[in-house]
């Protein structure tokens, strides 16, 4: 009863959790933005606010102005936090207007295009602070220090601190500085709600006018106190005001306004600041492209609009595609490293991709199927990072560049890298034989090419150049770390690496948490989006600045001239189809034009290639006879209308290219008929199905066209093959009577032969590249091959191994150690009730060890606990892993010894033996048995959990497939790998397991 | 531990018990002095007084839960009392300074279960103890083992493990286990309630066979006919208490204790 109704208030409790959790994240996502306003037209001429809806930013000089309208019903006012804020809505159409200070509505032009300023301000007000009537000398006085602060932009800078643009509101607080004063001033203000020019904060009295004061004190050296009178009725602000300065009760005052009617009470300084309020309208721009990008504006060139885009985690990329997750335009994926991205993007996971420039062009180059969008993304400069504060290091790294830098090191290392294609690998940087001394650790995410990336066991890159060329200026030894780029700048700062070195950009966030170099170089931003829809082609048009491949003489060669002659694309002509598609299957051209049946033919062969949907041309194939042959040709055709009447013609082509069922069943038998003379016929054996050669015969649809004719002529058939191009003049010389070979009648050939009828229409089609089916068109074989054998990836498993191994064997004596004189302890406060503080501590680590996850443990050891020290990755693993698994072996160990029977002990005790005695060669013998399954099953979960390793950036048997991973870019055949290892070395584990169980069950019977 | 050594208890010797006694004061083996005996608030034995001594063979019978094998699982001090005194050989033992393993040598027990050790031959189960301690060498407590296995007619399982023997085998292995450390006094608890019937018969008379030698034996036991054959004194506790205490004719001829006719009218 009581458990059940536990389970209820369980249950209750977490919904009431979940629902304000649901709550809490509902409420987040509720704009500020309330009810829309009305829509009227603008009238530009005389803009006039009332019946408008107008926004304002909250705490300026135009809400206050406007209050009075809202009270009286005007107009609808619609407020908001910031200024961007409002103009959103201005061009959402939720307002008709902003009204703002002019400063401020002058800054928003040149941002969004539509918005203006209307050329009459709505106000104007100049500010100026009232003195004693008639009190010239101190006048003069205040005067004088405002123009001073006027010429040396004081006041300048203070009115921008509070007034904006948005960007600069309080950026630039007034400092009140350090002087002697030897006197006072007293300012009085009329109230504290005059946002900004006087208004209350934190307890204290702040704003424009106070600011202005206290740099006029700081001048005369008089210390500023502030007497608010809090007048909430400003029309007794002047008389009171007034009273003040009259009886000295304050030497100046603020916030009287400067009109006639004051100046008969006081006296005015001149204007320290004058106040325009303007009206800011919207209008939708024609929906042309704007020409110029604006500059925070980057989706005019790509639409981010409701698309996933994918980055590397810690990048740049990463940083901007979060901001478009926050505004909601956009999902963002985030992935460890660059490749998986580039993975996703080719599974169609993402729509984009957003890299640096030189990986993205590296990756474009190793995949046909992604492309860069043209226009960039932004443009950035890559630095070094060194730890915050680290004065002397920094300057002796931007000394180093810039020697490099002029000398022109850093731009060949560059160069080496991701110059023009000749240029790439011609110069690679050599380490200089120079003195040494002292070590520099260099912190980097080795999966960033061309910047650093892991090629053939080593890293490499242009960074690592760079830094190689920067400790070898320095005279010190470099040294590499791997590790994750999220974890770079935390290295750097807990000294485990002295500089980071990662193709990284210079960011505010970055710059909070450490130093930067100068810059050694520039990277753009670009957008990579899938290949396959924009620049697959799909039809002719397609075909521009492609490389064509055809068959020499055919009519594809026609085609594809044309298109070269006209400078659309350029053509590579082959002798035999059959080495056009190979070109095409090299990628060594775009695509190849050839007849569709041919084309079917080797398509179904190859699974990397297929036939583009839009045909090119769709055309008749006839045979030739030497020009004027009226006689020949008129045999033939007539053999031909009764061949094609009698069926004849459809079996033989049906019997090469019908269908699946029909092919092969019905081949042309050659007649039984009697023949006079020989008809030779001129064809190119090289056009299957039409012609070629099959078991030393030259067969195929024309040969069997001919035959068909020779047999209704009456003659003997015999076969001539040779080029393609040379059948038309063979023709003619009288070397072949007919030519067949799968040709077409064009207007050119018509000049020099003469066609038959035409016996079968053909159609000429595009056949390109299949990225899809060349995915999985890899042999098995090749896959492994690509995967293990080249550049020895396989390298990668069994160093990885024995680094696994290593690290689990030593855990498991450090875990078993451990575990033992925890389950000591545990057993023997158990008994005895001795031990009683050891037994809580071991308690207390069992519950913290066993309550995380042992990845954390891992992390809070090697970057908490080995924080500034450092260490070997293996030894900290070793601990680490020891650590963790001492908890559950303990615990194995203790329930191994509750698990021998009570009159087990009992026996030994009345025996006579002590308790030390009776447990080690009575209990323990027994609980050995006991614990034996469970310590090697943990022990093999041990093994297992070791993958985590790569956390800290230790190359084990997992980081092994991973690496291998990124250079290939298969998913599948590493990682099953290393899941197959892992697997055969638990087999063999327990194996032994088992092995080592009977032995000991035998030890018990005999 | 408190020590309860009130003039009442001193001279709480039970009187039924005097005019029986046959040995004169220093051959008491044990004395036990208002022995108490609580878990958490459960009160097991509620102040038992008695004397075993040299050369006796007392039986202690009555329904289960009623503290027999607590009493005597307190003579060896397996079971902690909560009060009361008991002295073995004229040692307190009760007293936290003293070496209770050097006491438990001389006392040897006998289990309802047993208790072989599984992972030892029979001749190294016999071994273990008296080698250990020091009590013999190897080879001596060697032949000491078949001896004692001769005597029970299992030489030959020397070698053996305890889990290849029939239960009768085991216990009486059991026995003679503890017997090789040639204690003074022998504790059996319910050594024959886990046994087949037919396995019984041999144990019992292993058991009488160690009386007639002149062992001082403290038995737990339900086998009424082996009480009353070979027991000296016959005990009935009940409710933590000793209810009745008589010799073997009287106890189960006329039992005072209305419990004790209840319970021998169901049992006999």
């Amino acid at each position: 009863m009581a458990k059940t109704n536990q389970l209820k208030r369980t249950t209750a409790l977490f919904m009431a959790l979940v629902l304000t959790a649901l709550c809490f994240t509902l409420m987040l996502h509720i704009p500020f933005v309330q009810a829309v306003g009305e829509e009227e037209t603008k009238k530009i001429e005389d803009y006039t606010l009332s019946g408008k809806t107008i926004g304002v930013q909250i705490g300026t000089t135009a809400e206050r102005k406007m209050r009075a309208y809202e009270e009286s019903s005007r107009s609808t006012i619609e407020r908001y936090y910031a200024l961007s804020d409002a103009v959103q809505a201005l061009t959402e159409k939720k307002v008709d207007c902003l009204l703002t200070d002019e400063a401020a509505a002058q800054s928003l032009m040149g941002g969004k295009q539509g918005l203006s300023v209307y050329e009459k301000p709505f106000s104007a007000e100049e500010y100026a602070f009232a003195v004693q009537k008639d009190n010239k000398e101190w006048q003069e006085t205040l005067n004088k220090t405002l123009k001073k602060l006027t010429d040396n932009g004081t006041l300048e800078s203070i009115v921008k601190n509070y007034i904006g643009p948005d960007s600069e509101k309080g950026r630039n607080p007034y400092q009140k500085q350090e002087k002697e004063r030897t006197d006072s001033l007293t300012l009085a203000v009329i109230n504290t709600d005059q946002k900004p020019y006087c208004y209350s904060e934190g307890g204290r009295v702040v704003g424009l006018d106070i600011d202005v004061m206290q740099a006029v004190c700081d001048e005369l050296g008089y210390e500023l106190y502030v007497q608010n009178m809090a007048l909430e009725d400003t029309a007794y602000a002047l008389s009171s005001a007034a009273d003040m300065l009259d009886m000295g009760m304050a030497s100046v005052a603020a916030g009287l306004p400067v009109n006639d009617k004051s100046k008969k009470s006081v006296s005015f300084t001149s204007a320290y600041t004058t106040s325009v309020q303007s009206i800011v309208l919207y209008e939708e721009p024609a929906p042309e492209e704007s020409s110029e990008p604006a500059a925070e504006n980057a989706d005019e060139q790509y639409n981010f609009k409701d698309k996933t885009i994918g980055v590397q985690l810690g990048t740049t990329g990463d940083i901007y595609a979060t901001d478009y997750e926050k505004d909601g335009t956009a999902k963002v994926e985030r992935f460890n490293k660059a490749a998986d991205a580039i993975q996703a993007l080719k599974q169609k996971k993402l729509d984009c991709v957003i890299l640096d420039e030189q990986p993205a062009k590296e990756f474009v180059s190793r995949n046909k199927d992604i492309r860069i969008l043209p226009k960039e993304f932004t443009q950035e400069d890559y630095a070094l990072c060194i730890k915050k504060g680290n004065k002397d290091l920094l300057d002796k790294v931007n000394a180093a560049l810039k020697k490099l830098k002029e000398d022109g090191t850093i731009q060949k290392i560059i160069t080496n890298y991701i110059g023009t294609d000749e240029e790439k690998g011609t110069m690679p940087y050599e380490k200089k034989d120079v003195e040494r001394k002292g070590k520099l650790i260099v912190a980097t995410n080795a999966e960033f090419p061309p910047y650093e990336y892991v090629d053939d066991g080593k890293i490499t890159g242009i960074d690592m150049d760079i830094m190689q060329a920067i400790c070898d200026e320095l005279g010190m030894d470099m040294s590499i770390e791997n590790m994750k780029f999220d974890s770079i700048i935390a290295s750097v700062n807990a000294g485990k690496a002295d500089i980071g070195a990662a193709g990284m950009t210079v960011t505010e966030d970055r710059l909070k948490n450490i130093d930067f170099s100068e810059s050694y170089t520039t990277s753009k931003q670009v957008i990579i989006v899938y290949n396959e829809t924009s620049d697959e082609i799909k039809g002719v048009s397609d075909l521009a600045d492609t490389t064509i491949g055809v068959q020499l003489g055919t009519v594809g060669d026609v085609y594809a001239t044309e298109y070269e002659t006209d400078g659309y694309a350029k053509v590579e002509r082959y002798s035999k189809a059959a080495d056009a598609i190979q070109a095409l299957k090299q990628k060594k051209v775009d695509c190849v034009i050839l007849d569709e049946q041919p084309a079917k033919e080797f398509v179904k062969r190859n699974n990397d290639i297929k036939i583009v949907e839009e045909e090119l041309a769709s055309e008749e194939y006839a045979l030739c006879v030497k020009k004027g042959n009226k006689e020949l040709l008129d045999k033939v055709n007539t053999a031909l209308e009764k061949l094609k009447a009698d069926g004849t013609i459809s079996r033989i082509i049906n019997n090469y290219i019908g269908t699946d069922e029909q092919i092969g069943t019905m081949p042309y038998t050659k007649k039984d008929v009697a023949r006079t003379g020989t008809l030779i016929v001129a064809t190119n054996a090289e056009f299957p199905p039409y012609e070629y050669i099959s078991n030393g015969n030259i067969t195929g649809i024309d040969m069997d066209i001919m035959q068909a004719i020779c047999d209704e002529l009456g003659m003997e058939l015999k076969i001539e093959n040779m080029k393609f191009d040379s059948i038309i003049a063979a023709v003619n010389a009288g070397k072949a009577d007919v030519g067949a070979a799968g040709m077409t009648v064009t207007e050119d050939r018509k000049k020099n032969i003469d066609f038959s009828d035409s016996y079968t229409v053909s159609r000429q089609v595009l056949i390109i590249y299949d990225q899809q089916g060349a995915a999985s068109s890899l042999s098995f074989g090749e896959k492994l091959h690509q995967n293990f054998i080249e550049q020895d990836r396989w390298r990668y498993l069994a160093d990885g191994l024995g680094t696994t191994m290593l690290i689990t064997v030593l855990s498991i004596l450090v875990g078993l150690f451990l575990g033992t004189l925890i389950a000591v302890v545990r057993t023997v406060h158990d008994q005895n009730g001795k031990l009683v503080i050891l037994n809580f501590i071991c308690k207390a680590y069992l519950t913290i060890i066993r309550g995380t996850p042992a990845v954390l443990q891992l992390l809070i050891i090697y970057y908490g606990i080995f924080n500034a020290v450092n260490v070997s990755k293996v030894l900290v693993a070793v601990i680490a892993f020891g650590l963790n698994s001492a908890a559950y072996v303990a615990e194995v160990i203790r329930s191994g010894i509750n698990a021998v029977d009570k009159g087990q002990f009992e026996a030994g005790r009345c025996l006579g033996l002590s308790y030390k005695q009776t447990m080690s060669h009575i209990i323990m013998p027994q609980a050995l048995k006991n614990m034996l399954p469970a310590l090697l099953n943990e022990f093999i979960s041990l093994l297992k959990e070791t993958a985590i390793c790569g956390y800290i950036a230790l190359q084990d048997l997992t980081m092994g497939g991973d690496i291998i991973r990124s250079q290939t870019f298969d998913a599948f055949l590493p990682l099953i790998a290393v899941a197959i290892i892992y697997l055969i070395i638990v087999m063999i584990l327990s194996r032994i397991v088992a092995v080592l169980e009977r032995r000991m069950k035998k030890n018990e019977s005999k | 531990m408190k020590v309860n050594n009130t003039s009442s208890g001193a001279a709480a010797l039970n009187k039924d018990v005097e005019n029986k006694r046959e040995k004169i004061n220093n051959n008491v083996l044990i004395e036990v002095y208002d022995l108490c005996k609580k878990f958490g608030d459960h009160e097991v034995l509620k102040g038992i007084t008695t004397q075993i001594n040299k050369g006796e063979v007392v039986a202690i019978i009555g329904p289960s839960g009623c503290g027999k094998s607590t009493f005597l699982r307190s003579l060896n001090l397996l079971e902690v009392p909560t009060s009361g005194i008991i002295r073995f050989e004229g040692t307190d033992i009760t007293d936290k300074s003293v070496n209770i393993n050097k006491m438990r040598e001389k006392m040897g027990m006998v289990f309802q279960q047993f208790n072989l050790f599984p992972n030892m031959s029979i001749r190294k189960n016999i071994m273990l103890a008296p080698v250990k301690l020091g009590k013999m060498t190897k080879e001596e407590a060697s032949q000491k083992a078949d001896e004692l296995l001769e005597r029970i007619g299992l030489a030959d399982k020397a070698e053996s493990y305890p889990n290849s023997l029939s239960g009768g085998q085991k216990q009486r292995i059991a026995i003679v286990r503890a017997l090789a450390m040639n204690p003074d006094v022998m504790l059996f608890d319910e050594p024959t309630s886990a046994l087949d019937p037919e396995m019984v018969g041999e144990v019992l008379s292993l058991m009488k066979d160690l009386a007639k030698s002149g062992m001082t034996m403290v038995i737990v036991t339900h086998e009424m006919g082996f009480a009353r054959e070979v027991a000296d004194r016959v005990l009935f506790i009940h409710e933590g208490i000793i209810a009745e205490e008589n010799t073997p004719e009287e106890f189960f001829a006329h039992p005072k204790n209305p419990r004790l006719q209840d319970f021998l009218s169901k049992v006999l």
